[in-house]
């Protein structure tokens, strides 16, 4: 099978013939000739160097990206990740690990109009912004703020209806999610045994030289041992100015016990450009946990996006409780998409 | 199959000749086109901004939307983004990205009026953009963008 090969160059800066089967993608990947078929990929390395134990350097996750467009309403939409490949470190030499295959993303998307969508299958809870762009190659930063992976299950599966309009100038995105069940039955999870319902409504406007966007989300979840749909609640604001990412989300979750405190969170981060493609990166996050009790942490670090396609970042973490998820110390990455 | 081929060797000749033109021209307005038998009717600024930011694949009629763009860094092609996606094309590059994430590319690039032209006429549901003085009977403006809008 042919398949044309993708530029690695920026997102914009290919020509491409439309009038050829052959056809370039623009922004990188490979479509295949004569079929609908498109497909791309990631991969990301991430080092630590910890305050307290070892450094290690990991071959994080690899990605594969399927989309299968057979008919104009029709698309198919697969994300498979290889994760725990392997690791160095320091002391104890490379390791291989268990290298588990892991169904990210497995849907189908039916246009039943130009601005609704039918999704089924299996996809990211649209709650919040973070957790939709979660890939490295498009975050500022090595690790995620935890009030984005502990507050609500991180993907659903069920049925998703998805709104998107410009209406006024206004971009709006709107999604209802649910009945839900968490995970594919393909692996066990963290997530297992949870029931979802939700939505989110975003509205995006430029307002002179800045672009905003806000969004609040909303939902449910119900724990096969905890009887009753427990509300989660979330706003989130984006503001791109004067060369400023500024990002921001809050999010709650009420718990699933009674007296237990209930999960909430927040962060705020910052990214400007210092000099062309070299960023200053700066995080304050908070966050309350069911069983883990407070945290307060700050991220000082760059990212250097050498090309559209390539991100190196480097962060320093200060927190008050050190975690496996939230370490304290000097983390760095690599990450590209292709 | 024979309409594609000639196409491409329309488009390969046509993509020999000179660029499009690096400023809005005398006017300084920028049109909103389609080939003369293309099923798109009308369309708002709004819907512009849906198509060309992929965010609506399809036309009412069920048909897939095309939107067509000149190279980056053209002068009409970063105006029009400027005016009707809200952001410039280099602003545009994490939107992209993330869209990348989802399968879904930004829209194909052809490297001249000329070329625009002949494919817009060749494909029903492409919509592209062109300074007016590029424009000509082979072609139908739906809209036009004045110089002075933001």
């Amino acid at each position: 099978m042919l398949i044309a090969s993708a530029r690695p160059a920026g997102a914009t800066d290919a020509v491409e013939d439309p009038g050829s089967r052959l056809m370039q993608v623009e922004n990188g990947g490979y479509s295949v000739p004569k079929l609908p078929i498109w497909l791309g990929g990631d991969l990301t390395v991430q080092g630590t160097v910890p305050q307290s134990g070892h450094a290690k350097l990991e071959l994080d996750d690899i990605n594969l990206l399927v989309r299968y467009e057979p008919l104009p309403r029709l698309s198919f939409f697969s994300e498979t990740r290889l994760e725990n490949t392997v690791t160095i470190t320091d002391g104890k030499g490379p390791e291989l690990d268990s290298s588990d295959i892991f169904i990210e993303r497995l849907y189908l998307d039916w246009l039943a109009t130009p601005h609704l969508t039918i999704r089924l299958g299996k996809f990211l809870t649209p709650f919040g912004v973070w957790n939709q762009i979660r890939r490295a190659p498009l975050t500022w930063t090595v690790e995620r703020p935890l009030v984005t992976e502990n507050t609500f299950p991180e993907h659903t599966t069920g049925i998703g209806l998805i709104y998107q309009a410009t209406l006024h100038g206004w971009s709006i995105d709107g999604t209802l999610y649910g009945p839900a069940q968490d995970a594919l039955p393909l692996r066990s999870s963290t997530e297992s045994g949870v029931t979802l319902v939700g939505s989110r409504i975003a509205a995006a406007h430029q307002i002179g030289d800045a672009y905003l966007t806000v969004g609040v989300s909303g939902g449910g979840a119900e724990r096969r041992q905890h009887a009753g749909l427990q509300p989660m609640a979330g706003a989130d604001i984006n503001l791109s100015w004067a060369g400023n990412d500024l990002l921001g989300e809050f999010a709650y979750a009420r718990s699933p016990e009674p007296f237990v405190d209930d999960d909430w969170g927040l962060y705020l981060q910052d990214s400007y450009p210092l000099f062309d493609s070299f960023y200053a990166v700066a995080r304050y996050e908070h966050f309350r946990g069911f069983d883990t009790g407070s945290v307060d942490a700050g991220l000082l670090g760059f990212a250097w996006r050498l090309d559209p396609h390539f991100i190196i970042k480097a962060n320093y973490q200060l927190t008050t409780k050190s975690s496996e998820d939230l370490p304290r110390g000097f983390l760095c990455s690599f990450a590209l998409f292709f | 199959m024979s309409r594609l081929l000639a196409v491409g060797c329309l488009l390969a000749i046509l993509a020999a000749q000179a660029p499009a033109r690096g400023d809005t021209g005398a006017s300084g307005r920028i049109a909103l086109v389609v080939g003369r038998h293309s099923i798109v009717d009308a369309v708002s600024q709004d819907t512009l901004r849906d198509v060309y930011l992929r965010r609506q694949l399809l036309w009412p009629a069920g048909i897939r939307a095309i939107p067509v763009n000149l190279p980056a860094g053209n002068p009409i092609r970063e105006r029009f983004s400027r005016i009707v996606l809200g952001r410039s094309t280099r602003e545009l590059v994490s939107y992209w990205n993330a869209r990348y994430f989802e399968g879904i590319m930004p829209p194909a690039v052809l490297p001249s009026a000329a070329a625009i032209r002949a494919y817009i006429n060749a494909e029903p549901g492409a919509i592209a953009y062109l300074a007016s003085e590029d424009v000509d009977e082979t072609c139908r403006t739906l809209l036009w963008l004045d110089a002075g809008q933001p």
